[in-house]
């Protein structure tokens, strides 16, 4: 049974694997990716900001409305976006990479907290003389004379080469002395050690609000190796930011877990209970009129895809003007908070299932047709067995030799699917439900990442959809094994 | 021959026996062979067309006036135009097309080119029932293109406004003013065209597949089965919708092309089911005497898979092949619901679906989508659940 989990546990690297070449190969072929999008966002932004008169974007503002957006930001931005590496990189990135920034000798360590930090593969890199350090802000714009930094180790104050007056606090990033301010570098000190160095170069030219130069420190080779930020790929669930969002995808898909998590839950032990009481029903009065009456209706409903009748429910009981009658609410899972947060108890959970009733007909329609069918074949292949027939010679009553004897044997096929159903009602349609009733979740999410470019999500999202997935099958499978001990997976290989 | 096993057809006898089914099947051919000939039902152009005396087909070919007997060498684009009944009428300006777009002059150009008042023309047209296509606008002859027209009067701020059918929209009109009833036609029959083109590639991919690694096993079974379980683990609709996204942004498709496209990555994924229960079959066949058998005598792996295995191997095939026809149509219109399948003009259930959704209160476009599209599915359903039923050896009767 271990190495059976081993196996499953080391087969689900290829999994991961195949999906991120997938992704990758095509987001490679295609053009249009995500730095057209943050540029078309930023240049939007620029247009509504260049409405006052201000000028903007510079002088050479060729194509839409006289801005453009100059090679230095757009080198920032898709340093942003992990696009400033070469394309096996890129891709060794998404999986799993591991990239130290500066190496030194541990003496160096020893000598200070930060000896050498150097200006490599684009970066800023700070590097130690005497009794200054020497920032240099190279390969990037600097703006309106940035130029050299050097820090003054008495007044632990940045001074700008250009201007001995200008002077930077490097804690607090401001500006402390001289009269012109052309650039305010922004520097974070952690304890004594330069964590990150950013800096903000607001010149006339552009106005850069969040770029940001990370400075790696020069660290030992070990401690490279155990510095978490040299590591990168979604192996190690690190997570790249979202592009609109601008929060950690992880922090997202969490966000919108719980929502998606409640329309399972509750579509699963909906259908569970109800086919299962069908199920038996169906079999008792197996070959009547009300078997076949239940089983068209339950093919009709697995028929019917549930967002093709979340579609129609909507536009007919919906809030829409034309409605037959309002008995749909517009969105969400409950109401606008102004009016949720002033309901009693009683009334908020008549709120919720008032929202949650049309989402759930609709994601469990479908379901009912194979667990319905499933149950009353279990049942019913139950019912002929030598055990049922001696129960039933000894003088028990039908209805005793079905709840007590029967229906235990018959749970067991049903049991053992249990898992697997419950992730499938977790994942199945509910991109397309959560869209018609505007319920946000992970499916949602995964769509509106989709549509608005933003790679980084998308990725995510797909990446813990699959594993989420993978680990539940697995689960499931384990669960056979304990639910039914007949059942070894070991044998049928 | 195979299909006509008896095994096989006293299957096909319990399969009839199955009214609910049967019935099914018979209606789903219906509605298919009806709307197979969209171009006969729903067109805007006449579908015979009589100009003295001459037999003209405008639903397949575009004649141009002079083709009419006209002089003018400028397609008839549309058969309701004033042009066309001036045309008709003989009331035609005689134009010169060299001269149309240009002032004239009478003192360069001689004569002035007034029009000359030609003959009548006896004309005689046949019209298809709905006298508009998927993508013929309202009418050419009004200038303003009437979009979401309701086909029954009603009221428009106290003010009554007849209603469409009057103009021949038995369903009224979309948002981009083109007839409901037409496009429903028309996205019938591709839906149903793609549903059976891609249950019948899946089911050969799936069974090529599958019947390699049943038959050879071995490391061809295992590379095949890690190879599904990679690809099948993939949430597919968020797989489809991702590709489908990234060809359209490709661009440079036709119509016909994205139709294409959008098929062959729908390909991708669906042969999975088949394949499985293929490679089932054929693990399950490679041991059975009759197979060892041919292979003693010397019988090659191709004509033993393909002679002796495949067609004990019929049940899952026939099964697999309603649910596989519901599965397609389903994930053409789910992707183009959400925007990523076919692009507007062509005619799509799901694009219906997601403007029903849009403007909620277009009854006349969400209640017939909703119905035809249930109707279609439930009727695939029904057929499902006889096949498997009458093929099903564990199913009791």
């Amino acid at each position: 049974m271990l190495t059976y989990i081993i196996k499953r546990l080391l087969l689900m690297i290829p999994t991961g694997i195949g999906i991120i070449t997938v992704f990758f190969v095509f987001s490679e072929l295609v053009p249009g990716g995500p730095l057209d999008q943050v540029e078309t966002m930023i240049m939007d932004e620029a247009r509504s900001a260049s409405e006052g008169g201000a000028t903007f974007g510079g002088d050479e503002g060729g194509g839409g409305g006289g801005i453009a957006i100059d090679p230095a930001m757009r080198m920032q931005i898709k340093r942003k976006l992990g696009l400033n590496h070469n394309r096996f990189e890129r891709y060794m990135r998404m999986l799993l990479w591991w990239s130290p920034d500066s190496l030194i000798s541990s003496k160096e360590v020893e000598d200070g907290a930060f000896a050498k930090v150097a200006f490599r593969d684009r970066k800023l890199v700070v590097f130690r003389s005497d009794d200054t350090y020497h920032v240099y802000l190279n390969g990037v714009d600097t703006g309106q004379g940035l130029g050299e930094l050097t820090f003054d180790k008495q007044e632990k104050q940045f001074v700008s080469a250009m201007d001995a007056d200008v002077r930077f606090d490097p804690i607090t990033g401001q500006q402390v002395g001289g009269t012109t301010a052309l650039t305010r570098i922004t520097v974070r000190v952690k304890t004594e050690v330069f964590d990150e160095i950013s800096y903000a170069a607001s010149g006339a030219r552009v106005q850069v609000k969040e770029a940001r130069e990370e400075v790696y420190l020069a660290q030992s080779l070990t401690g490279a190796i155990r510095n978490w930020d040299n590591w990168h790929g979604y192996f190690l669930l690190k997570f790249p930011n979202s592009i609109t969002k601008n929060k950690k995808s992880y922090v997202l898909i969490a966000e919108r877990l719980p929502v998606s998590m409640r329309l399972g839950i509750i579509s699963f032990f909906l259908t569970y209970s109800a086919c299962l009481v069908l199920g038996i029903a169906k079999a008792v009065k197996n070959g009547t009129r009300f078997d076949a009456a239940t089983s068209v209706l339950v093919l009709i409903g697995y028929g019917i895809p549930g967002f093709v009748l979340a579609v129609f429910l909507i536009s007919m009981f919906g809030p829409g003007s034309d409605a037959l009658v309002h008995l749909i609410p517009l969105r969400g899972l409950h109401s606008p908070p102004e009016i949720y947060n002033a309901l009693g108890p009683l009334a908020k959970l008549w709120d919720n299932i008032h929202h949650l009733i049309a989402p759930i007909i609709c994601l469990t329609i479908g379901g009912f047709a194979g667990l319905t069918m499933l149950t009353k074949n279990s049942v019913l292949e139950q019912f002929d067995q030598l055990y049922a027939v001696a129960a039933r010679a000894r003088g028990l009553s039908q209805r005793r030799v079905l709840f007590k004897h029967i229906l235990r044997n018959s749970l067991i096929p049903l049991v053992t699917g249990f898992p697997a159903r419950f992730v499938m009602m977790f994942f199945t349609g509910s991109v397309l439900i959560e869209k018609i009733f505007s319920l946000d979740g992970i499916g949602l999410l995964g769509y509106t990442a989709l549509v608005e470019r933003d790679y980084p999500l998308m990725v995510s999202n797909l990446f813990v959809f699959t594993y989420i997935g993978l680990f539940c099958r697995l689960l499931s499978d384990i669960g056979y094994v304990i639910v039914d001990p007949r059942i070894s997976f070991e044998e049928k290989r | 021959m195979a299909l006509l096993s008896p095994e096989f057809r006293s299957r096909c006898r319990k399969f009839r026996q199955n009214r609910k089914s049967f019935r099914s099947l018979v209606l789903l051919l219906v509605i298919f062979l009806v709307t197979l000939p969209a171009e006969l039902l729903c067109n805007d152009k006449p579908l015979i067309l009589r100009v003295d005396g001459g037999w003209f087909f405008p639903a397949f070919r575009t004649y141009t006036y002079r083709d009419l007997g006209g002089d003018r060498d400028v397609p008839v684009i549309s058969y309701r135009s004033r042009t066309f009944r001036q045309f008709t009428d003989g009331r035609m300006p005689i134009l010169d097309p060299g001269v149309m777009y240009r002032r004239v002059d009478p003192d360069v150009d001689g004569a002035s080119p007034s029009p000359t008042p030609g003959r009548p023309r006896k004309v005689w047209m046949l019209h298809a029932p709905v006298r508009h296509s998927h993508k013929s606008y309202y009418d050419s002859d009004k200038l303003a293109l009437q979009c979401m027209a309701n086909p029954l009067p009603h009221h428009v701020d106290g003010s009554p406004v007849p209603g469409a059918i009057k103009e021949g929209h038995y369903l009224g009109t979309d948002k981009y003013g083109k007839d409901v009833l037409a496009r429903l036609v028309y996205g019938v029959r591709l839906s149903l065209l793609f549903g059976f083109a891609l249950a019948f590639t899946s089911t050969v991919i799936g069974c090529i597949l599958g019947a390699l690694q049943g038959y050879f096993g071995g490391i061809v079974d295992l590379a095949g089965q890690r190879f599904t379980e990679i690809w099948g683990s993939i949430p597919r609709l968020m797989l489809m919708m991702m590709l489908s996204d990234f060809v359209s942004r490709r661009g440079g498709l036709s119509d016909f092309g994205h139709v294409m496209m959008l098929f062959l990555i729908l390909n991708l994924t669906s042969w999975m089911g088949m394949a499985g229960h293929m490679r089932a079959m054929f693990l399950r066949a490679r041991n059975q005497d009759y197979v060892k058998a041919a292979k003693s005598l010397g019988a090659s792996d191709r004509r033993i898979m393909w002679i002796h295995i495949l067609p004990n191997s019929l049940t899952p095939i026939v099964t697999f092949l309603p649910f596989a026809v519901s599965g397609g149509v389903m994930a053409l219109v789910g992707l183009d619901f959400l925007g990523f399948g076919l692009d507007y003009p062509t005619p799509s259930l799901g694009e219906m679906l997601s403007q029903g959704q849009e403007n909620i209160g277009a009854w006349w476009i969400i209640v017939p989508t909703f119905i035809t599209l249930s109707a279609m599915l439930i009727l695939l359903t029904f057929i499902g659940d006889g096949v498997r039923n009458a093929f099903d050896p564990r199913q009791k009767s």
